[in-house]
């Protein structure tokens, strides 16, 4: 239901002032609401454009002018960057995205087949198993996790995260795919049934096929958990080898306070990925926040 | 279900619920295994302690300071950022053209990572080269300018201000989605029947969109609670604890201190406070939902 309900673009409501209404309310609404939306816009914006700004000036630029255009153009602050450990951490990053979430997408679809398409009692429960993880908060898993990942001698590698972000993945991921799994039409399944098929074949062949959708949703909604995670990295990770993006930037705060659009160009090259996901699937990744939040109603 | 089908049905939960079992939920019976211990990491003896941890948690200056700010936080994000999440979603979709680009440019601080956000609000408030006080300078008003993050008196509410604006938009998107599906015809009778925009909004929009509201309550009561990387990057809860988050405080006892035990009380708290509230708010949007049936 709510994939259905917030995929169709947005048409649905008429704005309040239409022509063919009685007097009273004035043109003006409709300026006012530009202006305001042009405020609340400049307020979200400005950080932003001061990073983007930033990170194209030189350090003398910015020093001058912190808050102006730059007087001329410079990537000087980005190719920078891969001399440092930039680079190193951007693509700790991208292994550590790229296991999680295809980890992610397996297991909760495995997990969501039979508690959308099994009749038994047992699934409910299930299912608020799996939901009330989304309440729990991380800082209550840390401590035993952190014990956990030493005694398995995973401590300083990459691979101790795999876990944790998976699991904290799960429930999101497997209530989307299990709500969509449930629309399938049952015509889908039949002839698959009268072929005799078992669910290991219904569910390769059926199911996954036409849930590329949603699993493009989750995929998506866990990329952008993952990119952006900071304390299970600060805590399982210690030598800056290892790092990911966000405390590569955190340890470079830390190296390179002088150097502030040296600093903003990483910022900006840490934040091009999930805006391009974005920008390529934004109706994926709306449904899939809106996912966790419309359910049931 | 027969015996063969129910094999089968927990054959393909089996590695979810192997991973989640192991991540989350031992992880969450261990901290309260722990909370009874005094404990200084692997290679030295636990020991237990029965209550003392609660007991010491209870009389411990700190760990109240960190609660009454966390309830701050809380109070903002409930009654300040979902209400500008829900502005910024009537912008959206009251806008008559491209909605898809307001959306996308309200919702930009969401997609930055967090450590971005905190970096960047850094420079915001930065006394020197800040933005905040380059503003206030340029209009005139220097005698405002301060360190933001530098004084106990405001550091606090800056660090909400950066949270503020790094999660209203992510309850924005929802409300989107929300009132896009709102049926249209619902606001044509009422405009025939003479209501105006306001009204609209107070008796139709709002009233629908009750289930959303306390979803996001939960939501955003939940994101309060465990709130943690912005402030332990913008001011690691200093200056003196000012800005000290339970989450922040529970992070220095144990892997700064290395009072696991402790740390897990702290952690048990967190806990426990969100599974009270949102069984409480559960409860009254159910309780709600059943008197509205039971009028008809």
């Amino acid at each position: 239901m709510t994939s259905a309900v917030v995929d169709r673009t947005p048409t649905g409501r008429q704005p309040a002032n239409r022509d063919d209404r009685p007097l009273r309310v004035s043109r003006w609404p409709r300026a006012a609401r530009l202006v305001i939306a042009s405020i609340a816009a400049v307020l979200s914006l400005f950080p932003f454009v001061f990073m983007l700004l930033g990170s194209l000036k030189t350090r003398g630029d910015f020093l001058d002018h912190p808050f102006g255009l730059p007087r001329e153009i410079t990537l000087a602050n980005f190719t920078g960057l891969f001399s440092a450990d930039f680079g190193r951490y951007f693509l700790n990053s991208i292994v550590i995205a790229a296991v999680t979430v295809t980890g992610t997408v397996v297991l909760a679809i495995l997990a969501a087949y039979p508690l959308s398409r099994f009749r038994t009692r047992l699934n409910t429960p299930m299912m608020l198993l799996f939901l009330a993880g989304i309440m729990v908060p991380v800082h209550v898993t840390l401590i035993p996790i952190y014990v956990l990942t030493q005694q398995l001698t995973m401590y300083d590698s990459i691979a101790a995260l795999f876990g944790p972000f998976i699991a904290f993945n799960l429930p999101i991921a497997v209530f989307v795919l299990a709500s969509f799994f449930r629309q399938i039409p049952e015509a889908l399944f039949d002839a698959a049934k009268i072929d005799g098929a078992g669910h290991w074949r219904i569910l390769r062949n059926v199911v996954v096929p036409v849930a590329g959708p949603a699993i493009s949703t989750v995929a998506i909604i866990t990329f952008i958990f993952v990119w952006n995670e900071f304390v299970f990295a600060l805590v399982l990770l210690s030598s800056q080898a290892n790092y990911p993006l966000p405390l590569g930037l955190n340890a470079f705060y830390g190296q390179f306070s002088v150097n502030i659009p040296g600093m903003m160009a990483a910022l900006t090259l840490a934040t091009i990925p999930s805006i391009l996901f974005y920008l390529v699937a934004q109706e994926r990744v709306v449904s899939g926040l809106a996912a966790g939040a419309l359910r049931g109603e | 279900m027969i015996r063969s089908e129910r094999l089968k049905w927990a054959a393909f939960l089996a590695p979810a619920l192997a991973v989640y079992a192991v991540f989350l939920i031992y992880p969450v019976v261990q901290s309260g295994v722990l909370s009874f211990s005094s404990w200084a990491g692997p290679g030295r003896p636990s020991i237990p302690v029965g209550l003392d941890n609660y007991r010491e948690l209870f009389g411990d200056p700190i760990f109240w300071r960190a609660l009454r700010n966390t309830v701050v936080l809380l109070v903002v994000s409930v009654f300040v950022q979902l209400p500008i999440g829900l502005g910024l979603a009537l912008i959206v979709t009251s806008a008559r053209r491209a909605r898809r680009l307001w959306r996308g440019v309200f919702f930009i601080p969401t997609l930055m990572s967090t450590v971005a956000v905190a970096i960047l609000w850094r420079f915001v408030y930065s006394p020197d080269y800040g933005i905040i006080n380059g503003f206030l300078r340029g209009v005139g008003l220097e005698d405002l300018a301060q360190g933001w993050l530098g004084q106990t008196s405001t550091a606090l509410f800056a660090v909400i201000g950066a949270n503020v604006w790094q999660w209203a938009p992510f309850y924005m998107i929802i409300y989107v989605a929300a009132l896009v599906g709102l049926d249209p015809e619902v606001y044509e009778a009422a405009a025939l029947d003479g209501a105006d925009g306001w009204q609209k909004f107070w008796h139709i929009t709002l009233p629908l969109l009750r289930p959303v509201l306390f979803t996001t309550a939960i939501l955003s009561l939940a994101g309060s609670i465990k709130a943690f990387d912005l402030v332990y990057i913008m001011t690691d809860g200093g200056p003196s604890n000012s800005t000290e988050l339970l989450a922040t405080y529970m992070f220095r006892q144990g892997f700064t201190n290395y009072r696991l035990g402790y740390a897990s009380t702290i952690a048990m708290v967190m806990f426990l406070i969100t599974f009270v509230l949102t069984v409480v708010v559960l409860l009254r949007s159910n309780r709600r939902e059943a008197v509205e049936k039971a009028r008809g």
